[in-house]
């Protein structure tokens, strides 16, 4: 029989050398940023950078420019950390002579672009350089004519949606491979390809809580590719119309209940009040019942208590993947008692959809948040906006 | 006289240095089928002059065979080799040809873990995420699932000191394992989806996320784990033969039943740490292991098992891979695919399996 005092130290030392271990390996992990400290030398390697851009509306970047290199800060790479990510983007014909301290360098203008999700499609879409990307992960989300055409002739590399395939990744070498932050599985395959010398840019245009916010991730791709002055001059474009249409709304005397999304085994995850969709449901008229909590992301809410509103509600937007009443009430035929299914006020947000699953609304529609914005009031408040018809919206009947 | 020796049947004698040898060249030529096969295809030629330090003709694939291909082959032969030895040493202590090494609830008290992590409102990940991008790699969640494991352990340890009834403790264990499996579906339940999504990519498993500078961990972790396991080969021999009988012998059973878990945790536990879980190896290989050597001396069972768990790991990576294409597969899923079918087989082929137990 084992004496039992010693037994409980044993295993007390041993846990505890776990732990130990653990910690310290985890805390002698060396850094792999560049720790130059040569300055880049006394020549004049200063580039005219033509012109520049600078964020007003996004929250998670800021480009500043230097005589030699634009540095690109990502603010908040993944959600609640407020925590910086650095890149020094730097003219390709001096990008031997340059080092920046504590940044990854990114030689630019980038000529080949890994795209991993349908909105880094959309911000270089809207700088005419469709051309740049040579490969997408989750091909079938692709509405853009353009890239399923390359997909399909196999000019742009395909690679499935989920994990990043490592191999493909590293045969294609691309100039940069575009991420968006936030899933934590995909760390590790990251780090080993930032080891292998692929420049990774993490994207957070996701985080934004404002539309102008997310589109103005537009200016990231422009400091890439040097395209400011076309940047500036579409980004504007778009904001003004979007100002414009914001305050057409001001006046509105009477503002429809709005309810939003479809419910799931018995949870109805709705919109917070401080996230991108509310933010487009205030500027464009909406009474809408979660507008005082803080989450900027999903709410979660039980089945009776969106039910009790979505009774009196004027207007249902977003029904999942609805595309007529019989699909909504396919879902739960208790949604037959809605004010809005009665009245067909439910509209949806998947006019512009692609055979294979891709929704323009999160392509294009990420980048024109002007036509989001008038789609939204036309349906709210009709009389404001008399000639425009619904482009990534459409009625359910 | 050694009496163990009379209890363990000798069947084929004389075969099995030459099946050892034989399993010894399937494992080395599954190694070089695994690195030779994946999405991007790269010659042979070339390969094999990586290997030999030379340098390929494209930078990529060098990248490719030393960044991702080793470090995966590598894990595989581990988890494989660990997680099948986790297998046999608890198969052997319940005497139940079901059990496996998340028997007793420690790969599910690894999953607590993780999911204490990726799921408690998302912050302690974005804390180290900064971190991790740069430098930390995924040492959190490796700390989370040892931790998680190490307390199931801890738990289990002291309910066997208590228990001595081999029967009531895999109950325990089982039912220890129900309840951190609960309460991972609390915590989802209430969850963000993408939050939801990320911990379900890591149960999914995975033998591609350890870096080479983690790899030695992961090896000396498996290698304490399989050493506790073959000096403990003696005991477990008289353990098959009945508690009672392995006292008469002069066996400590609690002792060397508090080694056999220690043991299976170490394996179990850093496996699932750094692989997350991957099922099913550990429940089948001892049985294929013990249809091909036909003996149940675990002097022999031992270092065949760790043969044969690298060896079906391996092939099972190649085949997640789908070489040729830009798909993979999760190895969880290949491993049940693959083997479940072989473990029938080998079972009704066998026909008296209680005979080993």
């Amino acid at each position: 029989m084992i004496n039992k005092r010693f037994f409980y130290l044993c295993a007390a030392a041993f846990l505890l050398g776990w732990f130990v271990l653990f910690s310290f390996l985890g805390g002698c992990q060396s850094n792999h940023n560049k720790d130059a400290d040569s300055q880049s030398d006394a020549k004049d390697l200063s580039v005219q950078f033509s012109d520049s851009v600078h964020a007003d509306y996004a929250e998670g970047f800021r480009i500043t420019y230097q005589d030699d290199h634009k540095l690109l800060e990502i603010l908040k790479p993944f959600q609640d950390r407020v925590d910086t990510l650095r890149y020094s983007l730097v003219p390709r014909e001096i990008v031997d002579e340059v080092e920046v301290e504590n940044t990854t360098e990114i030689p630019i203008p980038i000529k080949s672009l890994l795209a991993t999700s349908t909105t880094h499609i959309a911000l270089v879409e809207m700088l005419d350089a469709v051309d740049v990307i040579t490969g997408m992960a989750g091909a079938d989300y692709v509405y853009n004519e353009d890239i399923r055409k390359g997909i399909g002739s196999g000019d742009i590399a395909s690679l499935p949606q989920g994990e990043l395939n490592k191999e493909a990744v590293l045969a294609m070498g691309p100039d940069l491979l575009m991420v968006s932050g936030g899933q934590s599985s995909d760390f590790d395959n990251i780090r080993m390809l930032m080891d292998s010398d692929i420049n990774v840019m993490v994207n957070s245009e996701w985080l934004e809580t404002t539309p102008l916010g997310k589109a103005e991730w537009v200016k990231v791709l422009a400091a890439l590719l040097n395209k400011e002055t076309l940047t500036n001059k579409k980004f504007n474009a778009v904001a003004d119309k979007y100002n414009r249409l914001q305050s057409k709304v001001d006046g509105v005397g009477e503002k429809p209940m709005v309810i939003n999304n479809m419910p799931y085994k018995g949870a109805w995850f709705v919109s917070g009040g401080q996230s991108f969709t509310a933010q487009f449901l205030r500027d464009a008229g909406a009474d809408y019942p979660w507008y005082d909590s803080d989450e900027t992301g999903g709410l979660r809410k039980s089945f009776e208590v969106v039910y009790e509103i979505g009774l009196e509600a004027d207007i249902w937007i977003h029904p999942g993947a609805a595309e007529s009443k019989e699909d909504v009430l396919a879902k739960d035929s208790r949604f037959k008692d809605f004010k809005a299914f009665k009245t067909g006020e439910i509209y949806n947000n998947n006019r512009r959809m692609s055979l294979s699953g891709g929704n323009d609304f999160w392509e294009s529609g990420v980048v024109h948040p002007e036509i989001v914005l008038a789609d939204l009031i036309k349906i709210f408040h009709p009389q404001l906006l008399p000639d425009h018809k619904l482009h990534y919206y459409q009625k359910i009947d | 006289m050694n009496r163990t020796a009379d209890i363990t049947p000798q069947h084929k004698t004389g075969i099995k240095p030459l099946y050892f040898v034989l399993l010894l060249v399937a494992l080395t030529g599954l190694f070089l089928v695994n690195l030779a096969l994946g999405s991007v295809d790269i010659p042979v030629k070339d390969i094999v002059h990586i290997l030999l330090g030379g340098e390929s003709t494209a930078d990529a694939w060098q990248k490719i065979i030393i960044n991702i291909r080793i470090p995966r082959a590598v894990t595989a032969i581990f988890a494989g080799c660990a997680l099948s030895v986790g297998g046999l040493l608890m198969q052997t202590l319940f005497r139940n040809p079901l059990a496996g090494p998340s028997v007793l609830g420690i790969t599910a008290g690894a999953s607590l873990g993780v999911a204490i992590v990726m799921l408690a409102g998302g912050t302690i990940t974005s804390i180290f995420a900064i971190q991790q991008l740069s430098a930390m790699g995924s040492w959190v969640i490796v700390i989370a699932a040892s931790l998680g494991s190490a307390a199931v352990l801890l738990l289990i340890l002291l309910i066997s000191i208590k228990v001595r009834d081999n029967v009531t403790l895999l109950i325990i264990g089982l039912m220890i394992g129900n309840l951190t499996i609960a309460l991972v579906s609390i915590w989802q339940y209430f969850s963000r989806p993408e939050q939801i999504q990320d911990y379900l990519i890591w149960t999914f498993g995975s033998l591609g996320g350890v870096p080479l500078d983690q790899l030695w961990i992961l090896a000396v972790v498996s290698l304490i784990g399989g050493g506790i396991a073959m000096a403990l080969s003696k005991p477990l021999n008289g353990l098959l033969l009945g508690e009672n009988y392995a006292r008469s012998m002069g066996l400590s059973v609690t002792g060397s039943r508090i080694w056999i878990i220690v043991s299976t945790s170490l394996l179990a536990g850093g496996i699932t740490a750094f692989c997350g879980p991957i099922g099913f190896v550990g429940i089948a290989v001892p049985h294929l292991t013990r249809s091909l050597m036909g003996t149940n001396d675990h002097r022999v069972l031992i270092p065949a098992t760790l043969l044969m768990g690298a060896i079906l790991l391996l092939g099972c990576d190649i085949i997640a891979q789908v070489p040729g294409s830009t798909t993979t597969l999760p190895i969880s899923a290949v491993t049940s695919m693959v083997g479940s079918p072989v473990v029938i087989w080998v079972i009704i082929q066998r026909k008296n399996l209680q005979a080993s137990f």
